[in-house]
């Protein structure tokens, strides 16, 4: 437990100035309340997850739905994909990027 | 009619389970139908760049999981950003030599003006190659005044005999071609050498190796490696990195970027798509990933995200709201400096740019989604984006994105 917050610590930085980090913080309070409301009912919600069923074809319905599909909102992730590509070092994921400088 | 043949399509795509190869939602369209998408984004950085982007996307379905599409993107980007300079003790106002007017802020990250614009075409061909084995070929091209990329990429799905999980592998070619604005500069030469000379180029390649898979009847999972290098010039011609005072202040000496001309990366990627099935929350959607990414400038990330997809009403109009979250931090490039000593000889590398520090990205997002016509779905969404450098007095970045969507099938 105490490994699981050292690594979320890693995402709070030290030193949040200004009304917009005030605003982001506050936000943050406001995510993780969401999270732990979401965690009394999300116990179950994570055992369901984690639980390797063998589906036969019959039974996928559900995952079949356009709002299950890995690439949902598809214009939406790569505009996301770009930003991100740009201001930040990393690469890589769940699939190819597009080219571009993302200098600037 | 209409609504009982789309109802028959989407049994029988339901049937093929042709979408758990990890295929578009989209593209549960059939022969001889076009899909249009079509997205509009604005995104603003406080006091920094602005970007508009116009997005149009064709596909046009050849055959039974064949199809051909083309993408279009344009980009308008105009602003200032951080040119790597320290931050100025006091505020200084000078002159460029194109005659305008230069201040930099006491204590905030000196910006350097700049405007382009971007044109990227896409061409992906989707053809499966057999009954479980699928492949998308793709070539990509874009130009800006000052950059010019192509590359050319192949990806396979493979489902294995049940189609309980398909297995994903591709690689991907890119040629970049620099020509930045007044030549290129000699890295690590000082900003008053002129020398310059007119162009300089990178190469990159890209392999994946993953799966999806049907983890239960809820829940859909994905687990992806992904690796690459990059061989040529690979600093940004406009990042200069400042020589500091002992008391940390800048000396009014500078020079331009110095990065290694190679590098080697990899990154892991997991991630869960799961509907609730608990009666108060039926429907909802979770999309949980993770990332991890290291390369050989000795940069390592992680990438948290989710998104929360709960629909207003289990109706025709398919109205949905969706939260979205992202946690990021990466550590600095081993040459990352925020300045370097005056005295000091130069270091065989060295950039002050702000995305190679030590640094956090906070995103906060909201979408909400809906039919305005029978085959039309829209969406608009906005977000929120915060970054924060844990290496040198670097400004935080804050930023707005909003971008409306459209899809069309017909």
């Amino acid at each position: 437990m105490i490994k699981i917050a050292e690594f979320l610590a890693l995402f709070f930085p030290h030193e949040d100035k200004g009304v917009a980090g005030f605003l982001m913080s506050f936000a943050y309070r406001i995510l993780f309340c969401l999270l732990l409301l979401l965690t009394q009912s999300g116990c179950a919600m994570f055992k369901d997850i984690a639980d390797v069923q063998d589906i036969k074809a019959w039974e996928r319905d559900i995952v079949a739905q356009d709002k299950m599909q890995l690439d949902a909102n598809s214009l939406d992730r790569m505009a996301d994909d770009k930003i991100y590509f740009s201001r930040e070092a990393s690469r890589g994921g769940g699939s190819f990027g597009g080219g571009g400088c993302g200098c600037n | 009619m209409q609504l009982k043949k789309r109802q028959i399509r989407q049994a029988l795509a339901t049937a093929t389970c042709s979408l758990l190869a990890g295929v578009a939602a989209e593209s549960q369209a059939k022969d001889g139908e076009w899909e249009v998408k079509a997205s509009t984004l604005f995104y603003k950085e406080i006091d920094r760049i602005n970007v508009y982007e116009e997005t149009l996307s064709l596909k046009k379905e050849l055959a039974q999981d064949e199809s051909i599409s083309l993408k279009r993107t344009h980009d308008i980007m105009t602003g200032a950003s951080p040119t790597g300079a320290a931050a100025p003790t006091a505020t200084q106002t000078f002159t460029t030599p194109s005659g305008s007017d230069v201040t930099n802020t006491a204590g905030e990250s000196p910006l350097g003006r700049f405007q382009d614009i971007r044109t990227a075409y896409n061409v992906t061909w989707d053809k499966p190659m057999s009954r479980l084995l699928k492949a998308s070929w793709a070539a990509n091209f874009s130009y800006e005044y000052d950059y010019t990329s192509g590359g050319l990429s192949a990806y396979f799905s493979k489902d294995t005999e049940k189609r309980r999980v398909t297995w994903n592998f591709g690689a991907s070619a890119n040629y970049d071609r620099i020509r930045p604005n007044g030549g290129v500069p000699t890295g690590l030469a000082a900003t008053t050498d002129t020398a310059r000379y007119p162009s300089d180029q990178k190469f990159m390649m890209d392999w994946l190796l993953g799966f999806s898979s049907v983890i239960n009847r809820n829940t859909l999972g994905s687990m992806t490696y992904m690796g690459g290098f990059s061989a040529g010039y690979m600093n940004d011609p406009y990042k200069v990195i400042s020589r500091l005072n002992v008391d940390g202040s800048p000396s009014g000496s500078e020079q331009f970027e110095k990065r290694p001309d190679e590098r080697n990366y990899n990154s892991l990627h997991w991630r869960a798509v799961h509907q609730r099935k608990e009666s108060q929350y039926a429907g909802d959607v979770v999309d949980l990933s993770y990332r991890f990414y290291w390369d050989d400038w000795e940069m390592d990330s992680h990438t948290l995200e989710g998104r929360y997809r709960h629909d207003v009403k289990n109706g025709s109009d398919g109205e949905y709201w969706q939260g979205h979250a992202r946690l990021y931090r990466q550590s600095a490039a081993s040459f990352y400096h925020y300045g370097l000593p005056v005295l000091s000889p130069d270091p065989g590398f060295a950039s002050a740019d702000y995305r190679l520090a030590t640094a956090v990205t906070s995103t906060l997002g909201l979408l909400y989604g809906r039919k305005i016509f029978k085959d039309i779905d829209m969406t608009v969404r906005g977000e929120y984006l915060r970054q924060w450098y844990m290496s040198g007095d670097i400004t935080p970045l804050n930023a707005i994105a909003v971008q409306g969507s459209l899809y069309y099938r017909f």
